[in-house]
């Protein structure tokens, strides 16, 4: 589904500062891998670079077998609103769009027709046992809530790759065991889920964990299965 | 481009403007102002055009009008100094007979001014006092409101009766009120036969008599006291109307005629109009105030463009990590540019349908304190909306730019 080769990532400063170094990694179908490692270790860079959203220095990035290093800023964004969910650690729901319109979103900009757009939305909502709260605004919702309506905007385009930076970051214990669940069930039906964490306990219940240190691959857990 | 997209893109606009009401309602005021003075200039300026123009038409541009002037330079007689000596000046017959012998192709007219005040029994009734031959009505274009008008047997027979324009006769009681009533020209008294409305008259108060009749009764002579002193003066015709028969002979005709009238008038005591040259001149008087009621409106629209700009580059700034979630969910560039442009020309956009409804209750005002009635026209209207839809195109590519260009994982990094 995603495969790394060789990837880098070094930004031009006055020091040229490497984030990334020879990364070769592949996310398959139906993976759930947990990325860990401190701050500083390149785990964003690395979701970054996944996620389509930045290019790396060297190496090749493949998805689905199409190498995006030759694809165009807009093909890249296209294949991005395809392909990935991404959630955040601090949601980044538009504050001045509802529940419902913040999960469509990612339909706005495939052109999908209003009506329709509602519909799969309002059902997306419902797999999070978020419907009830549709019509509020972001402001009006809890942290678990408003996490779970970032997981049904990243669920509503059908990508089969979901990317989620540290997203019991900003929970408490018992919601953020929530959230949790939600993507172990999104795993469970068949996505491949990519959480990007520091917390170790997290990562232990994740089945594969990809250690970073440094910007390197320090332990793969499958590899060592 | 996808018109659902694009109606999207302003419904979004739309709401994000209402969200943040105080925020979009400062923006829009440099806009709203800008058109509405657009509006209001626009309107002033096409009502005092509309109203110069009728007025110079109204002259009839076909005639040429030729009329007496006292010498600027000239003293006038005065009782103390040469008492027997009288101040000639004007329009002679001779005039008269020279300028009908130019040629064909025009006809000529004459009209008689009565230097005396007009009254209502002891009411003083504020009117120009001409006496006119039959054909001066059709020279100038006519149209008999009430009773009866000026005859040939007026003329002939030097009948002591008038025509009188609405503003005398509404000194009467109404238009129909003045038909049939005595009033007093000097110390003669005519009866009002009916009532007419000459163009070129304007608001003008005017008692036309039978030509034959204002001299009979009143000479070509006038005698005035003024601080004391008599005043002799004498003016053989008031007025000579040459009409033309086709409007493109009238410059050449009017050349022809003042060279005519300068062999016999050695000091400047005619005065030749030409109401073709006036419109003439107008007009480019007015292309003129066109151009630089123009560049104020431009002027006060670039202002409220930069205003809105300014607040659209700050709202840029402000949802920097929006626009690095839209385009983590899939935005392209365009999409983020067509989203902030469209937010820009809904605004303008607003500001130009506002600024329309103040302009229209600035009209008003406008049209009070300068004296000029103003008229908006759906050009007008049409032109406000194209210029605020500009100026939000022009002032909202900046800011739209800079929000597309956003690097992504920046934007979402950005605190």
């Amino acid at each position: 589904m995603i495969q790394l080769n060789d990837v880098s990532r070094t930004y031009a400063m006055e020091q040229p500062l490497t984030v990334l170094r020879d990364v070769n990694l592949r996310i398959g179908a139906g993976d759930f891998v947990a990325i860990l490692g401190p701050s500083g270790s390149g785990k964003s860079t690395l979701l970054h670079i996944m996620g389509l959203l930045d290019r790396p220095t060297t190496g090749t990035v493949r998805v689905n077998g199409v190498d995006t290093s030759t694809l165009s800023d807009d093909a890249r964004s296209e294949l991005r609103g395809r392909s990935i969910g991404f959630v955040f650690q601090s949601f980044q729901l538009i504050s001045h769009l509802s529940v419902a319109e913040n999960v469509e979103l990612p339909l706005f900009y495939q052109r999908v027709p209003a009506a329709e757009r509602r519909a799969r939305s309002l059902e997306c909502l419902c797999r999070v046992q978020l419907d009830h709260r549709a019509d509020h605004l972001p402001s009006e919702l809890s942290g678990g809530e408003c996490q779970r309506t970032a997981v049904a905007r990243a669920l509503v385009a059908d990508a089969p790759l979901i990317f989620a930076d540290e997203p019991t970051g900003n929970l408490d214990t018992r919601t953020g065991d929530e959230v949790f669940g939600v993507f172990k069930s999104l795993h469970e039906q068949g996505r491949a889920v990519v959480v990007i964490t520091h917390d170790v306990t997290l990562a232990d219940r994740i089945p594969r964990t990809v250690r970073l240190s440094d910007g390197e691959i320090v332990e793969d857990s499958r590899d060592s299965s | 481009m996808n018109f659902f997209f694009v109606t999207e893109l302003v419904k979004d606009s739309l709401r994000n403007l209402v969200r943040h009401k105080v925020r979009s309602t400062l923006t829009l005021l440099g806009v709203v102002f800008g058109i509405a003075s657009v509006i209001t200039m626009l309107a002033v300026g096409e009502g005092a055009q509309r109203t110069v123009l009728q007025e110079i038409r109204s002259l009839g541009l076909k005639n040429i009008i030729i009329d007496s002037v006292k010498p600027p330079d000239v003293k006038s007689a005065r009782s103390t100094q040469a008492r027997r000596q009288m101040l000639q000046f004007g329009v002679t017959e001779k005039d008269v007979r020279q300028v009908a012998a130019i040629g064909a192709g025009f006809e000529v007219s004459i009209a008689h001014r009565v230097d005396q005040k007009v009254h209502d029994g002891a009411t003083r009734i504020d009117a120009e006092v001409l006496g006119v031959a039959p054909e001066y009505f059709r020279l100038f274009g006519s149209e008999l409101l009430a009773g009866a008008a000026l005859s040939e047997v007026h003329e002939m027979q030097s009948h002591p009766v008038a025509v009188v324009t609405p503003p005398v006769a509404d000194a009467f009681v109404g238009v129909g009120g003045a038909v049939g009533k005595m009033i007093r020209i000097g110390s003669s008294y005519i009866r009002v036969i009916g009532v007419v409305r000459v163009s070129g008259q304007g608001s003008d108060g005017s008692v036309f008599l039978p030509y034959s009749t204002a001299r009979n009764l009143f000479g070509t002579s006038t005698i005035k006291s003024e601080a004391g002193r008599l005043e002799f003066t004498k003016t053989e015709i008031g007025r000579l109307v040459v009409h033309a028969d086709d409007e493109a002979s009238v410059p050449e005709l009017a050349r022809t005629i003042q060279r005519t009238l300068d062999r016999n008038h050695r000091v400047n005591d005619i005065k030749l109009m030409v109401p073709l040259d006036v419109l003439r001149s107008k007009q480019r008087t007015q292309r003129v105030f066109d151009l630089v009621l123009i560049t104020i409106a431009a002027i006060s629209l670039i202002v409220g463009g930069i205003g809105i700009m300014n607040i659209m580059l700050a709202i840029v700034m402000e949802r920097i990590r929006e626009i690095g979630v839209r385009r983590a969910i899939g935005a392209r560039r365009r999409d983020i540019f067509l989203q902030f442009l469209a937010e820009t020309v809904t605004l303008s956009s607003m500001g130009g349908v506002l600024g329309i409804l103040v302009g229209f209750v600035m009209l008003p005002i406008a049209s009070g304190w300068t004296g000029w009635e103003g008229v908006i026209t759906p050009w007008a209207v049409i032109s406000a909306l194209v210029v605020s839809w500009t100026v939000g195109v022009v002032f909202g590519t900046a800011p739209a730019i800079r929000a597309a260009r956003l690097d992504p994982v920046a934007a979402l990094r950005h605190e």
